[in-house]
């Protein structure tokens, strides 16, 4: 009897695969690490191959799912390697550094490949860096078009943490066909 | 369950390679059966057979359904320890194979790290070029409109100063007539408005060209020569003269004999600033006198015009000297402009006045004596 409640937590758990896609430096494993341990380096250390990371959140207040956030290599392009990193995502996360406007362009290449290749998941498309606003190059003019096509678009800062929750768990509900 | 022969060949070959091999086995149902190797290296302990596998190794979310072989590079799970992975779905379940490559990543992240400092450090170079550039085509749009500014002042300035010729020219050609003309009454008077109404105009033309330059009066510089004192004052003795006489005012110039004939100073600037003064006295002073007083003094050329006028309250005394916003007539005009010049000619200008008492303007500039004979 006493240990039910253990058991019914184990059994309800849902998992969800969450891959992060995105040209290299724009600040993947920096949302990773403020989000899975409130923490942020200034230190660039680049990401080569896979590092796999998980978070359990409270979408609601009785659902909790277990996210594996996989923060993959960043590259301007698929290749054979990060595209076998996809398989089984549930959905991704799409980031752009908001100081270099050429990653908005990957970042839009990586979605065309990405859906091609997993067909279409839900994902979030974040401007990250976004304390930088005196470097800002990506006007809204620029992101005006996929905002119109209904893409969802989020402003973040893995170094203040601004968006980066909500960045996260904005993905979780669209994933779990949760209105948001 | 039996290992197929295939996998036994192929751990047999990395084993070979001295490669660490961890193993996995998952069943039809998901359930974790069996490992070997060391799953501890990669952060995986405390693993419980007969559970689902998923629950225990993350990283096989969404991966056992796959009915082929996957191939992932470089998996870093909890540790520092990166893995190849390999999942090989069998008859029985999917086997996973964990195949150490942490010293092949940490040598592949050295290499990588350079090749992305690098083109950062690229992409901010050229965008601080392009900073640069626009900056430079930004200042040298400014100096092209400024240059037109300066053009467009200087072609206003010189159709003003070809529209004074004509007043002047009638000037003069009246001043002739008049000292060939016996002083017949009626004539004289008929000579000597028009010479009055084409002095004013004359004058008004002056102003509007001070008030022109006064922008650029900074930039004004000296033309400093030997000037005849005597002659300049006379001359302007002879401009107004009549103008004086025709308003039934009383134009008198008295020069102190410590006044030498020679001084060095910019004369057509100093003639510029008695013009000033003494238009506004003559102006502003509906009957009584208006006077011009000259003397010289440790090399300093002292002038004072006092008129019997209707006086400057105190209060527009302090707003006599500050340039006049344009378009604003029928005040005393190009005082400030002849402050400046004072004061570029190293002086000072004051006024002393009230109220229907008159004002007068003293002032001096600095005018040594010319070396050599
Ligand atoms: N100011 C600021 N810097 C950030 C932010 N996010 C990341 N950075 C910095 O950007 C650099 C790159 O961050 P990473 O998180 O390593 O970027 P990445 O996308 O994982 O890069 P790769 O692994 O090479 O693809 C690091 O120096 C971070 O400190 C942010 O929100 N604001
Ligand atoms: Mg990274």
């Amino acid at each position: 009897m006493n240990s039910l409640p253990q058991l019914i937590t184990k059994m309800t758990i849902i998992q969800k695969k969450i891959c992060m896609i995105g040209d290299f430096s724009v600040g993947k494993t920096s949302l990773v690490a403020r989000f899975v341990r409130q923490s942020f380096s200034d230190k660039y250390l680049t990401t080569v191959g896979v590092k796999i990371d998980t978070k359990l959140i409270n979408i609601t207040d009785d659902t909790q799912v277990k996210l594996i956030l996989w923060d993959i290599a960043g590259s301007d392009a698929l290749n054979t390697t990060t595209a076998s990193y996809l398989r089984g995502a549930a959905g991704y996360l799409l980031v752009a550094d908001g100081t270099r406007r050429p990653t908005w362009d990957s970042a839009l290449n990586l979605q065309q490949a990405v859906s091609s290749q997993i067909g279409n998941k839900p994902f979030v498309l974040l401007l990250n860096k976004a304390d930088l606003q005196e470097q800002w190059e990506i006007k809204p003019s620029l992101v005006e078009p996929q905002t119109q096509q209904g893409w969802k678009l989020l402003p973040t800062s893995a170094k203040t943490g601004m968006g980066v929750e909500e960045a996260f768990s904005l993905l979780a509900k669209q994933i779990l066909e949760i209105a948001t | 369950m039996a290992i197929p022969l295939s996998i036994t060949k192929y751990i047999r070959s990395m084993w070979m390679a001295e490669t660490v091999i961890t193993y996995l086995q998952v069943d039809k149902q998901g359930n974790l059966k069996s490992w070997g190797g060391h799953p501890r290296h990669y952060g995986l302990s405390n693993l419980i057979a007969d559970r689902p596998a998923t629950e225990q190794l993350y990283f096989l979310e969404g991966l056992l359904t796959a009915p082929h072989s996957q191939k992932l590079e470089f998996v870093g799970l909890a540790t520092d320890r990166y893995a190849h992975v390999s999942i090989i779905p069998t008859t029985e379940g999917t086997w996973v194979l964990l195949f150490d490559a942490t010293a092949a990543h940490d040598q592949k992240q050295k290499m990588q790290q350079q090749v992305n400092e690098l083109s950062l450090l690229t992409y901010r170079q050229s965008q601080l070029l392009q900073g640069l550039e626009a900056t430079r085509k930004s200042l040298e749009e400014e100096k092209q409109k400024l240059e037109e500014v300066i053009e467009s002042k200087t072609n206003y300035i010189s159709t003003l100063i070809k529209t004074m010729q004509m007043p002047m020219e009638c000037v003069d050609g009246y001043h002739q007539l008049l000292n060939k003309v016996e002083l017949i009454e009626a004539r004289t008077t008929d000579y000597l408005n028009v010479v009055k109404n084409n002095t004013n105009q004359l004058l008004s033309d002056i102003n509007h060209v001070l008030d022109e330059t006064k922008s650029e009066a900074g930039q004004v510089a000296l033309y400093i020569s030997h000037c005849e004192i005597k002659v300049l004052l006379e001359n302007l003795v002879s401009i107004f003269q009549s103008v004086a006489q025709a308003k039934g005012l009383l134009f008198s110039l008295e020069i102190k004999e410590n006044v030498p004939p020679r001084v060095m100073l910019d004369e057509l600037r100093f003639q510029q600033i008695l013009i000033n003064l003494i238009t506004n006295g003559l102006k502003f002073t509906p009957k009584g006198f208006v006077t011009v007083t000259m003397s010289w003094e440790r090399e300093q050329l002292h002038f004072v015009v006092a008129d019997s006028g209707s006086g400057i309250s105190s209060e527009a005394q302090q707003k006599i000297f500050m340039p006049s916003p344009p378009n604003t007539t029928d005040k005393s005009m190009g005082l400030a402009i002849s402050q400046h010049f004072v004061k570029l000619m190293g002086g000072q200008l004051t006024v002393e006045s009230s109220p229907k008492m008159g004002s007068m303007f003293k002032g001096f500039v600095v005018a040594p004596l010319p070396l050599g004979p």
